[in-house]
């Protein structure tokens, strides 16, 4: 007889990739010279929640890789071995390797044996090379944090100790899949075990809901198990068990025993605290919600529209009906706008190691500095801004950051600093990437451009138009291509990247000083604020965060060049005009430039001047996919609905952009 | 260590069901998933005055929930002065009854005759 446990997969798996991230985050803080007990338990208690979790679900290959990685760990906590560079090395990529054997797991691909042999060798190699004269250190320095040293019942080895263990589950225990016969039965496996249920909960079985527990044990443990390992047996416990662990007497050899107080063990004491108060939910199941409220926000709009034509007695209190509802629904709105936020700390986890590993390629010394990481953040603009921020990230290390004994020549610190920052400004999310390093080399990227015919040979440009010049594809200043950068390829696609994310990226930088580029977001993909404008019959929003201006020219401020296109003046460059009735095909209310509006937009490092009938009003608008409903269309990224049941279009400003550019270039 | 296990090993049944005794099969699947089941077939026999067998040899999957549940209908039936004997049990049934600390209440019940 077996329980069925795919059901529970996905679970171990979420569950397994963010115990490897704290796993990854303590081995970056542990230091090797001294190493705090505190972070190695940590690992330990990841490294062997994922090997219970292996085993349990039947990854052997898991099971077994990590039963060796624990073995080491296990050395390393009782200070049988030292925490050496090597060894820190060694679980990084232990981490590496147990993040794609739980990928392959969860996609039901093949676990690469040959990488994961490898490293089990040179783990047990480790183990089997240890000092054996860190065996004979004091008994009382080999045990961690454990309170049972603390209360003076240290057990010596082969000493048994009784065990006293309340466990009482909370009501939804058995529901969520834990079973108290598997606990047991590993409990069993480490002593005597005598175990005493208590009914005094149990209602009749009428009134008794039979997914609820109302069952709680005693349990007596005779054993010489370190209390470590009995601890270990609960980590898998879910958050709502009540546990209590108390040694009451030594057996045989050694310490005398002592009166304890009770140990109450927290019951996610491997996970956060934060847990406790946390529920798992699908994220479809939150857009199904945000959906929702967008409908909401759109029915109040309409509702708001047909109250203004109603007359009469009750139409006052009609209208403060809908402000009510207004001010509901956008609380309703930002609460659930809320739940979909996470913290920039998910993206920004991943660097110091990146930052690690690369500096030691690069042979250079590398700070990685974050602060703001508490910032929250669209689900959505999390997973897409990761990829660009590697990139950003990769080009400080690697062709900011100088190497050492340059960096001293140049009387600096030989460590350099890679700064990562988020903050809130208004209604965006600015992340800022910063080096002290070298800063960008103007003539060398001018040089590099004009070699490549991506900048004219003798025109001359600004700090800032050169600096710009490195968002252009093809474009690459490295001396050496490596596997690090330097192929040209990386910066056009940040800024491709940020600007489909309806954000932009600006470059600073100093000779010798450094660069600091800075990356501003929309808080969020469901809402944007915009600007609606009327082009013909029909009405479009462009998003406020491409629109720098709007303006009304004159005829003398146009200019029509060779090929009868259009440009004008504005703030010392030329910004070319695009007509958007001609672009949608749509019959205008205005064709002069005077009749109508220029609103100014920037998009993928560029301005142009949208020529619109009119500008409409300014208003937040709920965006529906086009893409998911009808399909991709040129220009545009998505629809809404305004306030009277109509369709309105979102313009896709970068790419309206795009579209103006090859135009010019053909 | 060598690990000294108190616990006996596992017994277990293939008995049939007594005669003169109300049975109830258990279904393949007595998780917590589908508890209800199991409780709507004891529901049908609450009632009967006579002991109850629970005829195990479908059972293929089962947790705590179930012997949580049979533990209560356990203690009605004593309350009444009827038993509750089970048959066809395998030996994981028998360990998990050990194991959870239930062998007064349910084990000790289910001597077929």
């Amino acid at each position: 007889m077996t329980i069925d446990l795919t059901q529970f997969h996905d679970a171990f798996f979420d569950e397994s990739f963010e115990a490897l991230d704290s796993m990854e985050a303590a081995l970056l803080q542990l230091d090797t010279g001294n190493p705090d007990p505190e972070l190695i338990n940590t690992v330990f208690r990841a490294a062997h929640s994922i090997k219970g979790g292996g085993a349990t679900f039947g990854f052997s290959e898991i099971a077994s890789f990590t039963h060796s990685l624990e073995t080491l760990l296990g050395e390393l906590r009782d200070r049988r071995l030292t925490v050496t560079q090597t060894i820190c090395n060694l679980l990084l990529k232990s981490v590496d390797v147990m993040r794609a054997m739980l990928g392959s797991a969860k996609a039901k691909q093949p676990v690469d044996i040959q990488s994961v042999a490898d490293l089990q060798f040179d783990i047990e190699l480790i183990i089997a090379q240890r000092d054996t004269r860190m065996a004979a250190a004091p008994m009382a320095s080999r045990l961690d944090s454990g309170t049972a040293a603390a209360r003076g019942t240290i057990p010596e080895p082969g000493a048994s100790v009784e065990w006293h263990i309340g466990m009482r589950p909370g009501p939804e225990f058995l529901e969520r899949g834990t079973d108290p016969v598997r606990i047991f039965r590993e409990l069993s496996a480490l002593g005597t075990l005598t175990v005493t249920a208590h009914l005094d909960a149990l209602p009749s079985w009428q009134d008794l809901e039979p997914q609820r527990c109302y069952l709680s044990w005693s349990l007596c443990l005779l054993s010489d198990a370190p209390e470590a390992a009995i601890r270990e047996v609960f980590e898998w416990v879910n958050a709502d068990c009540g546990l209590t662990l108390s040694p009451s007497s030594l057996i045989s050899a050694g310490a005398t025993a002592a009166a304890a107080p009770t140990i109450v063990v927290p019951a996610s004491q491997a996970g956060s605290a934060a847990e406790a108060g946390s529920i798992r939910v699908g994220v479809e199941k939150i857009d199904e919600l945000i959906n929702f409220v967008g409908e909401l926000v759109i029915t109040h709009a309409m509702l708001s529209q047909i109250s203004r034509s109603v007359t009469g007695p009750a139409a006052d209190a009609l209208r403060s009906g809908i402000q009510q509802l207004e001010r509901n629904a956008r609380q309703l709105q930002e609460s659930v706008m809320r739940v979909r936020m996470l913290p920039i700390s998910v993206v920004f986890s991943r660097f110091p190691r990146m930052v690690r590993d690369l500096a030691q390629r690069l042979g250079k010394q590398v700070e990685l500095q974050i602060t703001g990481e508490n910032t929250e953040l669209d689900k959505t603009v999390l997973e897409k801004i990761g990829d660009p921020l590697v990139h950003l990230v990769r080009n400080c290390v690697d062709h900011g950051i100088e190497k050492p004994a340059l960096r001293l020549s140049a009387g600096k610190n030989p460590v350099g600093t890679v700064h990562l920052n988020a903050s809130h400004r208004g209604g965006s999310v600015v992340i800022e990437v910063s080096d002290d390093g070298s800063g960008l080399d103007d003539q060398r990227i001018l040089s590099r451009a004009r070699a490549a015919g991506l900048a004219s040979p003798d025109g001359t440009l600004s700090p800032e138009q050169i600096r710009e010049l490195i968002f252009v594809p093809g474009l690459s200043t490295a001396e050496i291509t490596t596997d690090v950068s330097g192929r040209g390829v990386g910066m056009d696609v940040v800024r491709r990247n940020i600007a489909d994310l309806s954000g932009k990226i600006e470059v600073h930088s100093e000779p010798g000083r450094g660069s600091r580029f800075l990356i501003t977001l929309p808080l969020t993909l469901a809402i944007v604020d915009g600007l609606s404008v009327a082009v013909g019959d029909q009405t479009y929003i462009v998003p406020m965060t491409s629109t720098i201006e709007s303006l009304r020219l004159t005829p003398s401020q146009v200019t029509t060049i060779a090929d009868g296109r259009e440009v004008f003046a504005f703030r010392d460059e030329y910004l070319p005009i695009v007509r958007l009735y001609k672009t949608f095909a749509l019959t205008p209310r205005a064709r002069a430039l005077h009749d109508g509006l220029v609103v100014v937009v920037e998009g993928a490092g560029r301005r142009i001047g949208l020529f619109v009938d009119d500008l409409l009003s300014q208003q937040q608008v709920v965006i529906k996919s086009l893409e998911t409903n009808y399909g991709r269309v040129p220009g545009i990224s998505a629809a809404t609905i305004l306030g009277d049941g109509s369709v309105a279009l979102i313009l896709d400003v970068a790419d309206l952009i795009r579209i103006a550019s090859r135009r010019e270039a053909a | 260590m060598d690990p000294v296990r108190k616990l006996a090993p596992p017994g277990g049944s293939t008995d049939d069901p007594p005669p003169g005794s109300q049975v109830v099969v258990l279904p393949v699947d007595c998780t917590v998933h589908n508890i209800s089941l199991l409780r709507e077939r004891l529901c049908g026999v609450a009632a009967d005055a006579r002991d109850i067998t629970l005829d195990l040899r479908q059972v293929e999957q089962f947790d705590t929930s179930t012997l949580q549940l049979l533990t209560a209908f356990a203690r009605d039936r004593a309350a009444r002065g009827a038993r509750l004997l089970t048959c066809g049990a395998r030996p994981d049934w028998d360990e998990a009854v050990q194991l959870l600390g239930l062998t007064a209440t349910l084990a000790g019940g289910s001597s077929v005759p």
